[in-house]
């Protein structure tokens, strides 16, 4: 019990002595691919709470993050400029007609209300179960995009809002990861976890052993969602324009592929497909443009999500159930039926 | 003696088939009842019943002087009253230990942020949680499995691990559904030794379905038998196994013989 806490300790500070090295040495185009990465591993690293540890396939990430865009982007546009975008009248919870929140309680207001949502779309949409959530939870993708594109008195519509002040940086990426990371992992080393695992399993094995399956359902979808949220507004400080457009299923699908990729309900598992597929996604760009096949990354991306379902289930970090720490002496007394 | 668990006229209709009809229960405190009867008689179907797992057509359960018909398994089970499942319901993926502290949940009180911040009374709980996961491993000699995967137990452990996960729950009634389903002859016997024991240690009531006769009569003081969803015969094992109606569902009437 003692030791992981340490390493979480050791491992904050490592990061941030990590970041500031990059942030020192690395020229700013390697910065923006770091900050990238921290980004996407926030909303994966949530995402995994739902899909990977409570096993609800959710598709629904992306409007979470679109919700905490939009609410921190809102929240944080210069009173100046909002004249000329057409947005002073703000309802109170979007800031009001006149106060602009600073950036960290925005960020905080845009996770609150992508949790908010997922609570009242939860209720009824937890009560599915396997591609039939998955289904619904798309189709809640669709409808806050559509909001987007329609509420035009808030979001300006399919244009998209730009001129977002530029706050996101390395450092507040990586602080949001961080507090992202050991929030998830103390839910799952918890009875939150446990119980959110155990749903997963067997959810009437787990209602006759006490635990309310919509409950812990709801819990584990409202969490990924705030972090989702949080993921957004960075997203959105971060390329300082944002558009409906952005947060439709596509985002969902990289991330998804991201999750699955690096091995769903590991706490390592996220990170690694991030990481593994945004490198591999710049690595690659300089060819994508000189081949001029356009589309040609996200190609690579749907064969390796068909090559990795196909040969290694459990993604990268994941280990089939069958290989782990089994002791090594034959089990006895057992009987003859194992 | 203080009935602890109590049924009234418990009815269940699937469509137009009839799974329980009418079926009676008094449980006294700390007894062991056995519930017998062949296929299809509706023993699984009373135990979802009781458990909340399916809600009942018509009918009452009381459960420790509280109607429970309505209630959900899990408030069942946090009053005290849980069950195994004949076709194992474990946690295939996740090991023996990890199987076991799920059943603590609804005795944990640490709340969310607690939780986050790993305070003391989150690392006081986790303790308590574990040293009961010890005692009932060392109890089920499973203590060498502790990190083992649960679909890699061999079938009997699986079975046993079933029973102990239940007791995890600290029941007062416990309701076991064909515990020694699929074991040989000697599994079984153990499997009864056991189910003594913890009887005995945690001053269990307990309810039995089962196929194997010499088990159930063994273990149970009182034996009810179920054809057609309604209790045809009930009493001591002796009165039970001579019972002419109780030949009769199980084997058929005799025309052709006679």
């Amino acid at each position: 019990m003692k030791r992981p806490e340490l390493a979480f300790v050791w491992g904050g500070i490592l990061l941030f002595l990590g970041v500031f090295l990059a942030s020192q040495f690395l020229n700013r185009y390697l910065i923006h691919i770091l900050v990238l990465i921290g980004i996407y591993s926030i909303a994966t690293v949530s995402l995994n709470l739902t899909n990977g540890y409570a096993g609800l396939f959710s598709l629904g990430h992306a409007a979470f993050m679109a919700i905490g865009a939009y609410a921190s982007t809102l929240l944080t546009f210069p009173l100046p400029l909002r004249e000329a975008y057409e947005l002073p009248k703000l309802p109170w919870f979007l800031g009001g007609p006149d106060f602009v929140w600073p950036f960290f309680p925005a960020l905080c207001m845009g996770g609150a209300l992508a949790s908010f949502a997922a609570l009242l779309i939860g209720a009824p949409v937890l009560r599915l179960r396997g591609h039939y959530l998955s289904v619904a939870s798309l189709g809640f993708v669709v409808i806050v995009t559509t909001l987007a594109k329609t509420m035009k008195g808030i979001t300006r519509g399919p244009m998209g809002i730009s001129a977002i002040p530029l706050y996101t940086n390395i450092y507040w990426t990586y602080l949001w990861l961080f507090i992202t990371v050991y929030v998830i992992w103390r839910i799952v080393h918890s009875r939150f976890g446990r119980a959110i695992m155990a749903l997963r399993e067997d959810e009437t094995a787990a209602q006759v052993l006490g635990v309310y399956p919509m409950k812990y359902k709801l819990f584990s979808f409202v969490v990924g969602a705030f972090f989702a949220g949080v993921a957004g507004g960075l997203y959105a400080h971060f390329t300082k324009a944002i558009r409906p457009l952005e947060f439709s299923f596509f985002l969902t699908f990289q991330i998804v592929v991201m999750l699955i990729l690096g091995g769903m309900g590991t706490t390592a598992g996220p990170i690694v497909g991030v990481v593994s597929l945004l490198t591999l996604r710049y690595a690659l760009k300089p060819l994508e443009e000189h081949l001029k096949i356009y589309g040609m990354i996200e190609l690579i991306y749907a064969v390796l999500l068909i090559v990795v379902m196909l040969w290694k289930p459990e993604g990268i970090v994941g280990r089939s159930p069958g290989k782990k720490k089994r002791p090594t002496r034959v089990l006895e007394g057992g009987g003859s039926h194992g | 003696m203080e009935t602890i668990l109590q049924v009234v006229d418990l009815w269940k209709h699937f469509g137009g088939i009839t799974a329980v009809s009418g079926y009676e229960l008094e449980l006294p405190r700390g007894e062991i009842y056995g519930l017998i009867g062949p296929n299809g008689a509706g023993k699984t179907t009373v135990f979802n019943l009781i458990s909340g797992v399916i809600k009942p057509s018509k009918g009452k359960i009381i459960f420790k002087g509280r109607d429970i018909t309505r209630f959900r398994p899990d408030q069942v089970s946090t009053l005290g009253l849980t069950r195994t499942f004949q076709n194992l319901r474990l946690f295939p993926s996740l090991t023996v230990e990890m199987n076991l502290k799920i059943a603590a949940h609804m005795h944990a009180r640490c709340g969310f942020w607690p939780t986050l911040f790993n305070t003391p009374f989150f690392f006081r709980e986790e303790k308590a949680i574990e040293e009961r996961v010890e005692t009932i491993l060392e109890l089920f000699g499973m203590r060498e499995f502790a990190q083992e995967i649960a679909s890699n137990l061999p079938y009997g452990w699986q079975r046993k691990l079933d029973i102990a996960r239940a007791l995890m729950c600290q029941p007062e009634v416990l309701l076991l559904d064909e515990p020694s389903a699929g074991m040989n002859t000697s599994e079984a016997e153990d499997l009864a030794h056991l189910i003594e024991t913890i009887h005995g240690e945690f001053r269990l009531t307990m309810m039995i379905v089962e196929h194997r006769m010499p088990f159930v009569m063994g273990l149970a003081r009182k034996i009810q038998v179920l054809d057609y969803g309604s209790v045809i015969a009930f009493g001591t094992p002796e009165e039970i196994r001579n019972d002419s109606r109780v030949i009769e569902a199980y084997l058929g009437v005799g025309d052709l013989i006679a």
